[in-house]
């Protein structure tokens, strides 16, 4: 990766422009989720794991092949289920015969030697598996054996759950949650959006046909380019101020939270904040960037309290209060 | 570095957080000006209606408490610098660029590649950014700030104002508690006021009794030179208005003179207002004023009220109400045509009008008066 390079106008605007084609591409197989796939790139580029939550048939798998596809990424696969162990994700040592007839172990490699790895329905593994699994995602490596395999650079894990299915699952623990960096939900489309979606997906998957926008390298440098975006002193008081605003021991916190967003939070706040700049071609954070990306990032790190979930009070309710108050006292 | 944006930038900084201070003040303005308003109109309103108030007090009251918070306000909600670069960017819509600029020229010393660009970015814009804070009109006052202003300010006439008490006790005088008030004064100054009328009255005397020693000296020489008298006799010293006025006096007032120590002085009695005290002795009706003249070219002393009408100018022709005559000469206040004398006594009689003497002090008075009135000037 590059660090500290020399950033010129014509870097600047290649880089918006290439992140400008991607969204294109992934607007032209994913129909009425322009908001979703915003936030999806905006994540991808940050260099985070994505929570997808969503009712079945929704498209989140489509999403991720599609983005796969655009990209020119290797992509795997990974469907959970209770049986689902660790070793099926991320390896195992296998006998194996050389050719000289000697027997050895030997590491074969799992679905999680992956640039981008799909886990489907990440809530429905056991919490040993998830655990590997998030371990994998924090680190960038698995452990085997004493023996430390790196994980491809750039990784992505794109997980996905279903949010009303409870029984057979394994909600996954709020430690974990925090490290993904955004959690989308996906809505159900509009009715224009059904139409359109009908129109090109009736026979066919158009996410199984996308031609890659970008290549790895393409796609490095545009991360880098991401991470020059100036962030003004001034922005990252206004995001610490809203961070603290979620949580309850501090003046002017929300009662309504337990437990606030973490200071893994705050990095993923402003991490996204950059990369939705460049999206809109801006060299510098706004305040803008702050409160389009806050919910996404946010609303898997707090915790409600008892009394708010037993009134059927949402956590994104209450943030998009927080926000909308903190958006209004700049 | 952009050398105008380090020095336009903290500028149009500077310039934005004087007007976010000075926007917030407004914003606080609610409450100081609710009391203002609140303590002048209803003291104002008080004052004129029921209660007379001391001004000083309540505009004390009613400015020192907004102004005390207004201070308080003004130097604790002093924006920063930054808020004042934070506001100006959210004005100029800049999405921060504004901002980020001012803190790279403001606190850092070698920008980055990005900052650089970003810096250039910002050099673009910033005429535009110059001629959009420029237009931005200052903030007014709104419509309840200037109506509590009105308000203010109405109360505050209302409190200068003479209260409705005072009004009455200056204007008739016809309330019982004035009249007790009034009775009360003069009872008091009653003794001195009457002592200062006898002593002056004493000054006069001697000063007449001079002029007529004088007087009968060119009344002798005037017999050997008769032809002076018909073309104006100046030789008294009197300039020739003084000498016409002089003789339309002695001309309308020759009954008097044939009396020359009779006079009328008014004493008033207890309790009796000065207008009626003028209507007793002249015969006129209350709220006319009354006045001494003296004809100075006489040897002897005239003193007699003038009645005047209040209603026609001051400036205008007065009326003599005893001959029916208009005197010309009394076309400008009467006071200015006597002499120091006269005006000391007038001044005495003034202070005297809404007195009333003892019995013994009355005595003594007409004892003087009787034996002023037995002076003959004639006899040597």
């Amino acid at each position: 990766m590059q660090a500290n390079r020399e950033l010129t106008e014509s870097d600047f605007q290649e880089a918006h422009d290439d992140l400008r084609g991607l969204k294109q591409a992934l607007e032209s197989t994913i129909v009425g989720q322009e908001g979703l796939i915003d936030r999806l790139l905006i994540a991808f580029i940050s260099g985070g794991h994505i929570l997808l939550e969503g009712l079945p048939g929704l498209g989140k798998t489509h999403l991720a092949k599609a983005l796969a596809g655009a990209t020119g990424l290797k992509f795997s696969r990974v469907q959970c289920t209770p049986d689902l162990m660790p070793a099926d994700i991320t390896g195992s040592e296998i006998l194996i015969r050389d050719p000289q007839g000697e027997q050895r172990l030997d590491f074969q490699r799992g679905p999680i030697f992956a640039p981008l790895v799909l886990v489907d329905e990440v809530n429905r593994a056991t919490p040993k598996t998830q655990a590997a699994l998030l371990e994998a995602m924090q680190e960038h490596q698995v452990t085997h054996a004493g023996i430390t395999h790196p994980l491809p650079s750039p990784f992505w894990v794109m997980a996905t759950q279903n949010p009303i299915e409870i029984e057979g699952t394994y909600p996954l623990p709020e430690a974990q949650l925090d490290r993904f960096l955004v959690k989308l939900n996906v809505e159900f489309p509009s009715e224009a959006a059904l139409l359109s979606m009908l129109d090109i997906s009736l026979d066919d998957e158009p996410s199984e046909h996308l031609q890659p926008v970008l290549d790895l390298e393409r796609l490095v440098s545009i991360m880098a380019t991401g991470r020059e975006i100036v962030i003004a002193d001034r922005i990252k008081r206004a995001a610490v101020t809203l961070l603290l605003a979620t949580h309850p021991d501090t003046s002017g916190g929300s009662s309504h939270f337990r437990y606030g967003a973490s200071p893994r939070g705050l990095q993923a706040l402003l991490k996204t904040a950059r990369i939705h700049a460049l999206l809109q071609g801006r060299l510098q954070v706004d305040f803008d960037d702050l409160a389009r990306m806050a919910l996404p990032v946010l609303r898997h790190r707090v915790l409600l309290t008892i009394e708010s979930e037993l009134d059927g009070i949402s956590s994104d309710s209450i943030l998009r209060q927080i926000i909308q108050e903190w958006r209004s006292r700049i | 570095m952009n050398n105008a944006l380090l020095k336009t930038l903290p500028r149009l900084v500077r310039r934005q957080q004087r007007r976010l201070w000075s926007a917030q003040l407004l914003t606080r303005t609610a409450l100081p000006l609710g009391w203002l308003v609140i303590i002048l109109f209803s003291s104002g309103v008080i004052h004129q209606g029921w209660l007379q108030l001391s001004s000083p007090l309540f505009f004390t009251l009613a400015l020192l408490p907004p102004a005390l918070y207004l201070s308080v306000t003004a130097i604790r909600q002093m924006p920063t610098t930054a808020e004042g670069a934070t506001a100006a960017d959210i004005q100029l819509k800049a999405h921060a660029l504004f901002l980020s600029a001012w803190e790279i020229t403001a606190f850092r010393q070698t920008p980055s590649s990005t900052q650089q660009l970003l810096l250039t970015r910002a050099a673009a814009e910033l005429p535009r950014w110059q001629e959009q804070l420029r237009s931005i009109p200052t903030q007014r006052p709104g419509p309840s700030l200037l109506l509590g202003i009105t308000l203010a300010i109405l109360g505050g006439f209302l409190l200068l104002l003479p209260g409705k008490i005072t009004q009455k006790t200056l204007e008739s005088g016809s309330s019982d508690d004035a009249k007790q008030q009034l009775s009360k004064d003069s009872e008091t100054i009653d003794p001195v006021a009457a002592i200062n009328a006898v002593l002056l009255a004493e000054k006069k005397a001697a000063v007449l009794q001079h002029e007529s020693q004088v007087a009968m000296q060119h009344a002798k020489a005037e017999g050997a030179h008769p032809e002076e008298e018909q073309t104006g006799d100046h030789s008294n010293g009197q300039s020739p208005e003084k000498a016409n006025e002089s003789r339309m006096e002695s001309s309308t007032n020759g009954e008097t003179r044939k009396n020359p120590a009779a006079r009328n002085i008014v004493v008033s009695e207890i309790g009796e207002s000065p207008g009626e005290s003028a209507e007793r002795h002249s015969g006129t009706a209350p709220g006319l004023d009354a006045s001494v003249t003296t004809d100075q070219t006489t040897p002897f002393t005239q003193q007699r009220y003038q009645d005047i009408s209040l209603d026609s100018d001051r400036g205008s022709q007065a009326f003599d109400r005893h001959t029916g005559q208009h005197l010309t000469t009394t076309s400008q206040p009467l006071k200015t045509g006597l002499s120091s004398v006269d005006q000391d006594f007038t001044g005495a009689s003034e202070q005297t009008r809404p007195t009333a003497m003892t019995l013994d002090q009355r005595v003594l008075v007409e004892r003087y008066f009787k034996q002023l009135s037995q002076f003959d000037a004639s006899k040597p």
